[in-house]
């Protein structure tokens, strides 16, 4: 059985390898996932998998670091960074982001990513991930 | 008591949605750390972590603080939860909704000896945000100062003398008027244009073009008048600048000035030319704007009077600086002579302010609605005379000729129909798209021309131009989108 840790530093490792496939593998067929820069929630295997796929399209590195994770036995919550470069731009940015990760029978049930996403917009302030948004 | 981390995280949200700032205050130690999304650094120390609270409380109503998931672990809590307020001082909109200030966030509580020693959240300020951009379009001109504005989180613009004037930044109104009435703040006015008026006829054609008397004018003086058309309606409401000798200008609102001036100027046989100089004004608006330009400028400013102008080097630049603004308080006007090095001036600026808590805002019309220091336009100003917009004593009708005397003088022996005055309003109001109309118990009309959160008042205040015969307490009865409010009608200015 893995703890809600394993699960995170496996989606870490997938989300870093850039590895969707593995990453989908990780989560249940009707999980929630939520990340600001998406600009909307996910819902099931398919959405997250476009979402992930738009991410690593428009990022030319992104790279998601956990200092630190607590849980009880129904959530875990964990503090860390996101790293990333879009093509768009001269330099990476990293900004303080915490995930808080829910599962059941093996499979993440929900994750969510709490970051400022400010660096990562269009100074137009759109969401600059359109395409998850059809 | 000695709390423990969860116990002082749930004490410190439930406290937040109370608005009880003296509770929040118990939890935290004197060498706590706060670390928002919403700043870029963190806040160091006990009483700079509530002075940004006590900001960030004002400006919100209605909060909800809803946990769902709480976890400590030793000397720290983490908590994933919703938070849910209104904006104070951003109307809701047209169809009612109020301007909401909703986010889902993870925060974590770090304690020592029981109290909060770090204090850490985690989530998207784009909710927070109170509008997108404008769409944005080459035919308007840009400010010289656009990339600061730009870097700064400029949010949305109006257009004004045909240029993109930065209004909205990424703050919340609370924040911009503490700011502006506590710190300083520094707007891009560059879309206030000049309308420069250069040769021996110079003052000779200002005075013509304008409602006061410029016979006592000296350089280094500046004068807040009016340009009024043969028919005595207000075109804008300049403020006159005379710099130097032979050289007048007028740095005026949004009206076409200098192409109305160059006409008169064409046909009126006036030596001077007329001409719009590439001269973008910078406005360092509040009480530490005086200590913040000290360094920055080569010239002396603590004898500058209010309304007067001297030449200087602001940063190494050739400026004219006058001691004017939009705030009703401290402030100055910066003019350099030429863009060409308008982002070094920019820079030079925020540098020099980032030790006084120098915020880039758009002018605050929350302050300057309660200091009755607003402005108007000739297409939008509802053919209001300067008698109707309370601005008497910016009329000399005995200084011989000028654009509009006639009927001014016949305005002012008959009496204006109308007069500008303040309302204290009941309850909510929505977003001033346009002018409301006012009546009340006996018919008689006004229309809403200014309508604003007080934060001074903690309640809606506007001006509005009524009906003459309408007194100081009389109720009146306003229309807007979302259906109707009640006002007293008061003295200008509110505060």
């Amino acid at each position: 059985m893995m703890t809600l840790k394993s699960q995170l530093d496996a989606y870490c490792r997938a989300f870093n390898a850039r590895s969707l496939d593995a990453a989908r593998a990780l989560f249940a067929d009707h999980a929630l996932f939520e990340l600001p820069l998406l600009g909307q929630r996910l819902f099931g295997g398919d959405e997250i998998a476009q979402g992930l796929a738009r991410i690593f399209e428009l990022t030319e590195t992104v790279r998601l670091e956990i200092a630190a994770a607590t849980e009880s036995d129904r959530i875990l919550i964990a503090e860390g960074a996101l790293t990333a470069k879009l093509h768009r731009d001269s330099a990476a940015a990293t900004m303080p982001a915490a995930i808080t990760l829910q599962a059941r029978d093996g499979k993440i049930t929900r994750l969510a990513t709490y970051l400022d996403a400010r660096p990562y917009r269009l100074w137009t302030d759109g969401p600059i991930f359109a395409g998850a948004q059809a | 008591m000695s709390l423990t981390p969860e116990k002082a995280l749930r004490a410190y949200c439930a406290a937040f949605a109370r608005h009880a700032d003296g509770e929040i205050e118990a939890l935290f130690a004197e060498d706590a750390t706060l670390d928002l999304p919403l700043y870029d650094h963190s806040i160091d120390g006990k009483p700079a972590i509530m002075q940004e609270l006590r900001t960030a409380l004002r400006g919100l109503k209605d909060i909800r603080v809803d946990l769902h998931h709480v976890i400590e672990t030793g000397d720290r809590a983490f908590a994933e939860g919703v938070f849910t307020a209104e904006h104070v001082g951003i109307p809701p909109h047209v169809d009612g909704t109020p301007v909401r200030l909703d986010f889902k966030f993870v925060a974590v509580a770090t304690l020592r000896d029981g109290k909060i020693v770090h204090w850490r959240e985690y989530f998207d300020t784009k909710p927070l945000k109170p509008r997108e951009r404008t769409r944005l379009y080459p035919i308007t001109r840009r400010s010289p100062y656009w990339d600061g504005t730009v870097e700064a989180g400029v949010s949305e613009f109006m257009v004004y003398n045909h240029t993109y004037f930065p209004l909205i930044f990424h703050h919340s109104p609370s924040e911009e008027y503490t700011a502006l009435t506590e710190r300083v703040t520094l707007w891009d006015v560059g879309c206030e244009r000049q309308t420069e008026l250069r040769g021996p006829d110079a003052v000779r054609l200002a005075d013509y073009v304008t409602t006061r008397s410029l016979a006592k004018l000296k350089v280094g003086d500046c004068k807040y008048t009016l340009a009024c058309d043969p028919e005595g309606r207000i075109i804008c409401d300049p403020v006159l600048i005379h710099p130097f000798k032979d050289v007048v200008w007028l740095s005026h609102g949004d009206a076409d000035l200098t192409l109305w001036t160059r006409g008169i100027a064409l046909h009126g046989g006036f030596d001077v030319a007329v001409r719009e100089p590439d001269v973008a004004p910078l406005q360092i608006q509040g009480p530490k704007s005086l200590e913040m330009l000290r360094g920055l400028v080569d010239t002396p400013l603590d004898d500058l009077g209010f309304y007067k102008c001297m030449p200087a080097k602001v940063a190494g630049i050739d400026a004219v600086v006058s001691r004017t603004g939009w705030s009703g308080g401290l402030g100055y006007e910066i003019f350099p002579l030429s863009s060409d090095r308008a982002m070094e001036l920019w820079n030079a600026l925020v540098e020099a302010g980032r030790p006084h808590g120098l915020m880039v805002t758009g002018p605050n019309v929350f302050r300057a609605v309660e200091k009755n220091v607003t402005d108007t336009a000739y297409y939008s100003n509802s053919d209001m005379n300067p008698y109707e917009a309370g601005h008497d004593r910016l009329v000399d009708l005995d200084k011989g000729k000028f654009i509009g005397c006639d009927a001014l003088q016949r305005i002012a022996r008959e009496g204006a129909r109308r007069k500008t005055v303040g309302l204290l309003v009941e309850g909510e109001l929505p977003l001033l798209e346009w002018y409301w109309p006012i009546t009340d118990a006996r018919g008689r009309a006004g229309e809403v021309r200014w309508a604003v959160h007080s934060f001074a008042l903690g309640r809606n205040i506007a001006i509005a131009v009524v009906d003459a015969a309408i007194s100081e307490g009389e109720m009146v009865t306003i229309k807007h989108q979302t259906g109707s409010s009640r006002a007293t009608v008061t003295a200008l200015p509110f505060v």
